[in-house]
């Protein structure tokens, strides 16, 4: 009896052994984008301080394991639409944002023609962003700051989260493509957000509205440390009306 | 008297400065618009001989162009044309496009506000706004793009272009020393759906022109240097 049940314990390892790694989980599809009364406007942007850092990639061949998590933080450098009345500018503030838990299914490779071709989704975990204001400026800002501060020191990420959390949500089907014909390399990323807490989420509402832009991976992009530099935005959404912000002189004129 | 005239000199000569290791591509700037084809004869996107046109806003500036800027005072904008399509793959879902040598891509400075004409995107272009309202200011760089290569895929709807793009003329080119030239420049593509495009255009562009980082340099004693020639 001891014997059976001992080889069935082994039997059972084994075949756990054996079922390879875990599959990609199945996620149900992401809402899809409210439409803008016209072209939604730019809500947010940024540009050259924004950085990745993945736990589980090799940048020299642009793979990201299964189950690799990165993280992306950076610095705004345009408010627009209903958040047009902050200023990305002012001296005496900082405006930062962070994308977390961005889980890695893998990528997948293929190829077109002379076009070898990288494609990731990070859409294994809750993905979630937030935009911080803080003060006073304390992000890295310039190639020097981002090559002395790597990801998981104590500049970064904690300095892209302090302040004022202004608007905070999910992250939907996030995905990066990168393409390398001979030396030419380009990339790029595309995600759904929902904004559904901050201080302003009253002002932008919960819409679902489009994240992406450029995905820049090759060396030359990114300091060590870092994995890529993506340059894009956050468009605003339609759907739920937002509140726009106004004065009460100009809501008295309304009414006179 | 020879020894106390040679002292001096090998004192100044003792520190000596040369080039270091590059460092990573620095931001000359960043813009975001839209896409486009012109010419455009055939149904197919880019076919070959097909037009491929970007047209947008500079967002940011890098370090050689910020004390150069206001953004508050002026309205700067990118256009990228001259293309022309030479090579052609496509297998769904994924499209290669490779453009002849010699496109063109430029930023421009507009004295809106409180002058000049605002930039417009209208619809369908080319038409009455675009691309003229986004070249109207003064051509501040511009530079040639050698090997552009755009690759578009119609399940995941984005794609991305890059190519080397040296800078060759333009007011504010006289900021850039000339071993910085030889740059690139990038973009990401983002498609239908997507609420943000107007009409007639085919993409949402986020891209950026990069150029070599200043090579920096590094401190070797003169005795370092003639052990090299030992």
């Amino acid at each position: 009896m001891k014997r059976i049940l001992g080889v069935a314990a082994v039997l059972v390892v084994l075949g756990a052994v054996m079922a390879g790694p875990v599959a990609a989980i199945a996620l149900p599809p992401c809402p899809p984008l409210d439409p803008c009364n016209g072209t939604c406007p730019i809500l947010a942007q940024f540009d050259a301080n924004c950085y990745a850092y993945e736990t589980m990639y090799t940048p020299a061949t642009f793979m990201s394991t299964a189950g690799s998590q990165m993280t992306i933080v950076g610095l705004i450098t345009q408010f627009g639409g209903p958040l047009s009345f902050l200023n990305a500018n002012d001296p005496t503030k900082e405006y930062t944002f962070i994308l977390s838990a961005l889980v890695s299914a893998g990528t997948v490779v293929g190829a077109n023609g002379p076009t070898q071709l990288f494609d990731t989704d990070y859409n294994q975990g809750n993905a979630t962003f937030a935009i911080y204001e803080g003060s006073p400026r304390n992000a890295p800002s310039t190639p020097a700051a981002w090559a002395a501060n790597p990801f998981g020191g104590v500049v970064v990420p904690a300095n892209f989260t302090d302040g004022t959390l202004i608007l905070s949500g999910m992250i939907c089907g996030f995905h990066t493509s990168i393409a390398k014909t001979g030396t030419i390399v380009s990339g790029s990323f595309r995600a759904n957000y929902q904004a559904s807490g901050g201080t302003l989420l009253g002002t932008v509402g919960t819409g679902v509205g489009l994240l992406g832009g450029n995905w820049c991976a090759t060396s030359g992009c990114q300091p060590a440390n870092y994995t890529a530099q993506p340059n894009g935005k956050f468009d605003a959404s339609g759907g739920v009306t937002a509140v726009p912000r106004t004065t009460w002189g100009r809501v008295k004129q309304i009414y006179r | 008297m020879k020894r106390a005239a040679l002292l001096p000199l090998c004192i100044g000569a003792s520190l000596l400065v040369f080039a270091g290791t590059a460092v990573a591509d620095e931001l000359l700037f960043a813009y975001t618009g839209f896409d486009y084809q012109n010419p455009n004869f055939s149904s197919t996107y880019l076919d070959l001989g097909e037009g491929y046109n970007v047209l947008g806003f500079v967002t940011s500036a890098g370090p050689l162009l910020t004390p150069y800027v206001d953004f508050s005072t002026y309205e700067y904008t990118f256009y990228l044309r001259n293309t022309s399509v030479i090579a052609r793959f496509f297998a769904f879902p994924n499209l290669t496009v490779q453009f002849a040598n010699g496109a063109r891509a430029s930023y421009y400075r507009d004295a809106f506000p409180p002058g000049g004409t605002a930039a417009t995107y209208g619809t369908n272009p080319p038409n009455a706004t675009a691309p003229s309202t986004f070249i109207d200011g003064t051509e501040r760089i511009t530079g040639h793009v050698d090997n552009l290569v755009l690759v578009y895929n119609f399940s995941t709807n984005q794609g991305s272009y890059a190519g080397n793009m040296t800078l060759d003329g333009g007011a504010d080119l006289i900021y850039i020393p000339s071993s910085q030239y030889a740059g690139w420049t990038l973009g990401g593509l983002l498609g239908q759906p997507n609420p943000s495009i107007p009409a007639g255009y085919d993409h949402q562009v986020d891209g950026q022109c990069n150029i070599p980082s200043a090579t920096p340099t590094v401190s070797r004693t003169w005795g370092a240097i003639k052990a090299l020639y030992r």
